[in-house]
């Protein structure tokens, strides 16, 4: 029974020493973490809206109406510049080949497609993960949000039509219904 | 042992991943570049550095029947260390390491370390140990990353080497291609060792 | 115990039977195959025909060299091993796609495992496999046979809805090799000749192959859309050529009668399954590479009882 006790202490004693530790670089980090994290989200919106200057989310009403009418919807938040909203970024999560690939969408006011951004996959590199890729990603600009984007395997022909990553048609899709998701969004709910 | 010798066992004659093979589960899954690679096996080496030192300094305090959760708990906390901090200040390399930092508390070269040699050693062996055993792991992960990176990107270090022209082998990069070049490496320096060893 | 002959008592089998002999039987048999797809597709068949089976060669008697066993490329398995690797590759392939393979059949596949008889897996499709991974933009690059080879998806391409559009070919087509796909893959009927001899010399028997195509007809049949799909499902693709020669290779397939059975069969179902559900059209490959791993499993459980044997717990 008593060494029970004393190896309890013991135990006790070096698990309190790290929780010590721990608890004080948790303190000592927190603050910059977020900080990183945000000024990541905010460098990737900004480059798929250009125009706006800075970033709010949306009325939480407004935002979670939207988020629970659509899981694969992650954050909208509306891009100003001065007082003025200028557009939307919209950050949609749709499955991929790998796991779920995550869009960020800049839509401005005008309905065009500013810009977008894969920020998160886990695509097969060399393949699906070109879809971070400038010449993929600029396919979307300007295109118009009022009809439907769509993949084609060969050179695009039509407007709204994507050329599909070579082999990688399933990330090619993922990419294109995660930026239609954020196009109908917008129709729908936030050009009104 | 002296203390050099200590630290030149592990860069070589007992090299953790080619002669030891430990730690596979991080030397298969992150090696997909040099960079990545090297990142991985600093942040190892630190941890069995930290480790090592604390485990041998609290040797005598710590009695045998608790002696594995008492290293995994010392472990655990020098790995949460490494990574808030790389989380905080080093992002990029974060998030390409993502769920491998975490999961070094399971690599059994760390507590392999403590169990065998910290906990019956004094600490500035230990440390010699560690910074031995963690550099010949870092080494010999940069190496395996730097070949799969060449042959399965045609870069090294993310400086493109080959050009346009090449077609990088896409396997090299998935993990079947850590097997295979895990293997072969494996081989060559086990045929490079015996061969020393001839000739000495 | 290496090297060393084991003799077991009596009664001793005598045969003629040799390695070179049986290598030389499957390659007579490939040939009808070959010169199809070098009438199909011309002069880079026939480039990409020659570069596997040279580099096959060259890398067999390398390695041999180098780990100083007697040199045997005379018994003409890396022959066959380079032109099986051949008949796997798309005839637009560049030309260092069989050198590579070849090499990686060879070297890692068969040498490093201990040469003839002591691959785990049959080495031309653990080369195929490792191409497609590597390069799936080429060896994905389909055309139609003759001079003005214009871009085109595979028979079973179409059939699992990549090319919308497209029309399939008619059968007489399939069957002569009328169609885009692998070098030595697209002519069932000339593979089937090659077979039929095959069965004639004895060097492969039913029990692989039946089974295979069998499982495989019966599951297209029911899961995939009638009967006219199941003939595409046996006669497009690499069924033919992967049953007959692929499936069938001795060291990497069960030794009993049983097994063999079992072997056929499960390569069928993962064909199907692979071809009905999964992301490639194409299964056959990858499932005789499962199920080569698994052959030693299914020797193991299908030993034939000894006669005369006294039950050990009895």
């Amino acid at each position: 029974m008593r060494e029970i006790v004393k190896l309890g202490l013991i135990l006790l004693l070096i698990t309190s020493a790290a929780a010590v530790v721990l608890g004080l670089s948790n303190a000592a980090t927190i603050g910059t973490i977020e900080a990183v994290e945000a000024k990541a989200s905010e460098v990737a919106r900004k480059e798929v809206l250009p125009e706006a200057e800075n970033f709010k989310t949306l009325e939480e009403e407004k935002l979670n109406e939207i988020l629970n009418g659509n899981e694969k919807v992650l954050e909208v938040y509306a891009g100003y510049k001065g007082e003025n909203i200028v557009g939307y970024a919209i950050k949609t999560a749709t499955p991929g080949y790998g796991g779920n690939v995550e869009v960020i969408t800049g839509i401005s006011t005008e309905g065009k497609i500013t810009g977008i951004k894969v920020v998160k996959h886990q695509e097969t590199p060399g393949l699906g993960a070109n879809a971070t890729s400038a010449e993929f990603q600029n396919q979307y600009k300007d295109m118009n949000t009022s009809k439907e984007i769509t993949v084609v395997k060969t050179q695009p022909s039509n407007e709204n039509e994507i050329q599909a990553l070579t082999g990688a048609t399933i990330t090619s899709d993922a990419v294109t219904n995660g930026v239609n998701i954020a196009r109908e969004l917008f129709n729908n709910k936030l050009s009104k | 042992m002296s203390i050099i010798k200590t630290f030149k066992n592990g860069l070589l004659k007992e090299n953790p991943i080619f002669i030891q093979l430990l730690g596979m589960c991080p030397t298969l899954a992150v090696t997909t570049t040099a960079t990545d690679g090297l990142a991985m096996g600093l942040a190892t080496t630190t941890v069995l550095v930290s480790a090592n030192l604390v485990v041998s300094l609290l040797r005598k305090l710590i009695p045998s029947k608790i002696r594995i959760p008492s290293y995994i708990v010392i472990i655990a906390t020098f790995v949460t260390l490494i990574d808030m901090f790389m989380h905080a200040y080093a992002i990029d390399l974060y998030r390409s390491l993502g769920l491998f930092i975490p999961l070094i508390v399971v690599n059994c070269l760390i507590l392999g370390r403590a169990e065998s040699f910290a906990s019956k050693n004094t600490p500035v062996r230990a440390i010699s140990d560690g910074l031995g055993m963690g550099i010949g792991f870092a080494w010999a992960l940069t190496l395996l990353g730097s070949v799969r990176e060449l042959l399965g990107a045609g870069s090294i270090f993310g400086i493109s080497v080959f050009g346009e022209a090449f077609k990088p082998a896409i396997i090299m990069i998935l993990p079947p291609g850590a097997f295979l070049a895990l293997g072969i490496l494996v081989g060559i320096y086990n045929w490079l060792s015996k061969k020393r060893a001839a000739n000495a | 115990m290496e090297g060393k002959l084991i003799a077991t008592s009596s009664p001793h089998i005598r045969s003629n039977e040799t390695v070179t002999r049986v290598m030389l039987d499957v390659v007579i048999a490939l040939l009808p195959a070959t010169l199809a797809g070098i009438y199909y597709f011309k002069f880079n068949a026939l480039k990409l025909i020659v570069l596997a089976i040279v580099s096959a060669v060259v890398s067999e008697a390398l390695m041999q060299k180098l780990f100083n066993k007697p040199i045997t490329i005379n018994d003409l398995s890396a022959v066959v091993t380079g032109l099986l690797l051949a008949f796997n590759i798309p005839p637009t392939a560049p030309w260092w796609i069989p050198v590579i393979g070849s090499a990686f059949a060879i070297i890692i596949v068969k040498q490093l495992f201990g040469g003839l008889g002591h691959n785990f897996m049959n080495p031309a499709l653990a080369a195929r496999a490792m191409l497609l991974a590597s390069w799936p933009v080429i060896m994905t690059n389909w055309v139609t046979p003759g001079a003005d080879a214009v871009s085109t998806a595979t028979p079973l391409g179409i059939l699992g809805g990549e090319a919308a559009g497209a029309s399939m070919p008619s059968l007489t087509n399939l069957l002569i090799g009328n169609i885009g796909g692998c070098i030595g893959e697209t002519s069932a009927l000339a593979l089937l000749i090659g077979a039929a001899y095959l069965f004639y010399r004895g060097v492969i028997n039913w029990r692989i192959p039946i089974p295979y195509i069998a499982t495989v007809g019966i599951m297209t049949m029911i899961f995939g859309g009638g009967f006219t799909n199941m003939l595409y499902h046996i006669f497009a693709g690499g069924l033919i050529l992967g049953a007959f020669y692929m499936a069938t290779d001795y060291a990497s397939s069960p030794v009993t009668s049983r097994g063999q059975i079992i072997f056929g069969i499960g390569c069928g179902l993962i064909t199907s399954i692979i071809r009905l559900y999964g992301g490639y059209p194409e299964g056959v490959s990858y499932s005789i590479l499962l199920m080569n791993l698994a052959a030693p499993l299914l020797d193991k459980y299908t030993r034939p009882r000894v006669f005369g044997e006294v039950k050990q717990n009895a």
